[in-house]
């Protein structure tokens, strides 16, 4: 690799926190607190103390011993649950708080899109607030005079451009926003989330923009928790966990790694009579995915059946009863969901007092290469109708794909193989006359 | 472009007092002229009388003033009429109390700002003190109308008044940044200032001369408030009262130079922490 073009070394930021109070307290030592507290707060204040001043003590590291490089123009996303220390990272790369400890270096002018529509001022027309924003995120006048047009239209503002912001819808406020800093033209820049911004198809553009900004050389590190965004923009992804870094790699590995372990599921979860997962009439007692030779597992590969299976158990005689099973994918869109219902000859027919095993069967080559958490819901649905039990991530399933036998792919091995399922589709051709026809990946 | 990938930036902890590094404020010249252009286009927007508001409130002030310290308490007011005396005072007074007042508070208005990108944090304070100074032209312009209604011809003492206006402005600047440094940690700046503010114009020579000052000790006690100077010296250098304030602004000036090059050093100390606290 030439030479880095952010390198970090040891970066660590810790913040000072207030700790909770003794919860057993008398009446009179909260009293005598009270009194005692301004004296200290004064006290740490003149003797430059400034975390007695502020009524701090106890330490948090937000980011601890963070070290890596990055390449002229890689892109690399950092991604890690909420509190992970992502955007303490940048705000440290971009110079608006120091570090603990730590240091680094960044050759470059750097460019920081922490949050659009930065200082703009709902008095002032929108002309008015790109120039204010410009400047403020580091561009000079004449540059921004040079690329106002074209920010206007990548806006989309168009003839409301003289209107004061104010009357401006928040969409618009924040596509006016993204479009100044995405016209910034940094070498490195710094992307924090803003990909979630507007509509759909403004979020597409803004993608596109960022990606775009990417493959013109920029030096980017992105932020973000669309792990789908990450893997379609970055090459690389750095994995941050409790403010330390956890894994550095190709993007799409350490996303997969991420998914699965941040999900945090098993392949099975039982339920024992200390918790609630019922009502009176009825309580599921386990749920577990199996694959096709009948182990419990939470992996399975793409070409492979599988069962989601859930034991319940009835208290109750003479109530019907319907469980759905709800598959997501790892960025917590449904996948599909499924009724139990779908059978005729349980629907409203009573269920029996005791235990019942139901299973729903996922054919192989259906979904994609992902984490699926599940989620049950299980109704009494006669006589009356009475929700028993739901929740989300019980159980989950990682669908993988091990490379042996036929799949959607067909040997093509080469790039993503995009979209939320993978199904095996009939293909024909016809040439000469004669039909031939196929399953892709036969 | 701006700059080109020879620069480098190191990013790392500072401890004890940090280096002054002034240029900066240079390089982030266009953030302050941007924010102080905010400011002004936004003061007055929809308001009725619009700009006419910065002539109203020293007139006004000066109406009441006259009332109660001119005729009721009798001040004296070394020779010029009342009313131009205590206005001649309270453009640079005013000047002073808006600057303290929006300055203390431009950090902790614009702490979105702060936590969202870097700048030179001078430019905020900076910008304030920049806005205000159109404030305090267009109450200027009225003080001269008044001179030539009263009938009063400036003296060749005139030449200092340039003088006059950048010791307001660095006066302003130093307690400024102290204060709205002070601020982003403590609130209680915030509620203290308009107190603050109100004792301050009582000691000093607003509604009444300096020369009513009898006792030495105290003139010289006053002096120490960089604003005594300020004031003394608008009404010798426009209204040509005899008494030159000669001793008074050097000590004026030597305050305001101590007290800006702590404030710098103090707000520059502070700044690496704004984002954390505001």
């Amino acid at each position: 690799m030439s030479k880095p073009v952010i390198s970090i070394r040891g970066l660590s930021k810790m913040y000072h926190i207030a700790a909770a109070r003794k919860s057993k307290q008398t009446l009179q030592e909260r009293v005598v607190e009270s009194a005692t507290r301004p004296f200290k707060r004064i006290g740490g204040l003149l003797t430059g103390n400034r975390t007695a001043a502020a009524d701090l003590d106890q330490e948090f590291w937000a980011l601890n011993d963070v070290s890596f490089d990055v390449g002229p123009g890689e892109v690399v996303g950092l991604i890690g649950r909420n509190g992970a220390g992502k955007s303490t990272l940048l705000k440290l790369l971009s110079r608006i708080t120091e570090p603990t400890r730590g240091t680094a270096t960044i050759h470059g002018r750097v460019g920081s899109l922490l949050e659009v529509g930065t200082g703009f001022h709902p008095e002032l027309s929108g002309r008015e607030n790109v120039y204010l924003n410009g400047s403020i995120l580091g561009m000079r006048r004449a540059e921004v005079d040079r690329k106002f047009d074209e920010i206007v239209e990548f806006s989309e503002i168009g003839k409301f451009i003289d209107t004061p912001s104010k009357h401006y819808s928040s969409g618009m406020k924040v596509r006016l926003g993204f479009s100044v800093a995405a016209h910034l033209e940094p070498e490195v820049m710094f992307v924090d989330e803003v990909l979630a911004v507007g509509d759909a198809a403004f979020r597409k553009k803004c993608t596109e923009k960022v990606a775009s900004i990417a493959a013109d050389g920029t030096t980017v590190l992105l932020v973000s928790h669309n792990a789908q965004s990450v893997t379609a923009i970055c090459d690389r992804a750095v994995w941050l966990h409790g403010g330390e870094k956890v894994e550095d790699g190709p993007a799409t590995d350490v996303i997969t790694r991420y998914l699965s372990e941040s999900i945090g599921l098993a392949g099975e979860r039982e339920f024992g009579d200390d918790v609630r997962s019922g009502g009176e009439v009825a309580k599921l007692r386990a749920i577990r995915v199996r694959n096709s030779r009948g182990d419990v597992t939470n992996t399975v590969d793409v070409r492979e059946a599988f069962c989601v299976e859930a034991d319940i158990e009835v208290f109750k005689p003479g109530c019907g009863l319907v469980l759905k099973l709800d598959m997501n994918t790892s960025d917590n869109m449904g996948a599909f969901s499924s009724i139990d219902t779908n059978n005729p000859t349980w629907s409203n027919e009573a269920w029996s007092v005791g235990h019942h095993t139901v299973r729903m069967w996922v054919p192989g080559n259906f979904l994609q290469l992902d984490t699926y958490p599940v989620g049950a819901a299980l109704w009494q649905w006669s006589p009356e109708r009475e929700v028993q039990f739901a929740s989300k991530d019980l159980v989950c399933v990682h669908v993988t794909d091990s490379g042996e036998g036929p799949t959607s792919m067909a040997g093509f091995t080469t790039g993503s193989f995009p979209g939320p399922i993978r199904p095996v589709m009939e293909w024909e051709m016809e040439s000469g006359g004669r039909i031939l026809t196929a399953q892709d990946g036969s | 472009m701006a700059s080109s990938s020879e620069d480098v930036i190191e990013i790392k902890p500072n401890t004890g007092w940090a280096s002054l590094a002034l240029s900066e404020l240079w390089t982030y010249r266009e953030v302050a002229f941007f924010l102080a252009w905010r400011d002004v286009k936004v003061r007055y927007k929809q308001t009725v009388f619009g700009f006419a508001w910065a002539v109203f409130q020293p007139l006004i002030t000066m109406a009441i003033f006259s009332v109660i310290f001119g005729r009721v308490a009798k001040l004296p007011s070394d020779g010029v009429p009342y009313p131009l005396f205590v206005f001649a005072g309270l453009v640079p007074w005013l000047f002073f109390a808006n600057c303290v007042n929006k300055a203390s508070n431009s950090l902790v208005g614009g702490g979105a700002i702060l936590k969202q990108v870097y700048f030179c944090r001078l430019a905020m304070p900076v910008s304030s003190i920049a806005s205000s100074l159109l404030d305090f032209a267009l109450a200027f312009g009225v003080l001269l109308v008044l001179m030539a209604y009263f009938g009063v011809v400036p003296t060749a003492n005139i030449i200092w008044l340039p003088f006059l206006i950048v010791l307001a402005i660095f006066a302003s600047l130093s307690v400024s940044l102290v204060l709205s440094a002070l601020n982003v940690q403590f609130r209680d700046v915030k509620h203290a200032i308009p107190f603050v503010v109100q004792i301050w114009m009582y000691v000093t020579p607003v509604v009444y001369p300096m020369s009513v000052v009898d006792k030495p000790w105290l003139e010289t006690l006053l002096a120490l408030n960089p604003m005594a100077g300020v004031v003394e010296g608008f009404r010798w250098a426009l209204l040509g009262v005899d008494t030159a304030p000669g001793p008074t602004i050097m000590i004026s000036v030597a305050v305001t130079l101590t007290l800006t090059v702590v404030g710098v050093f103090y707000f520059r100390r502070m700044e690496r922490n704004f984002a954390d606290v505001v």
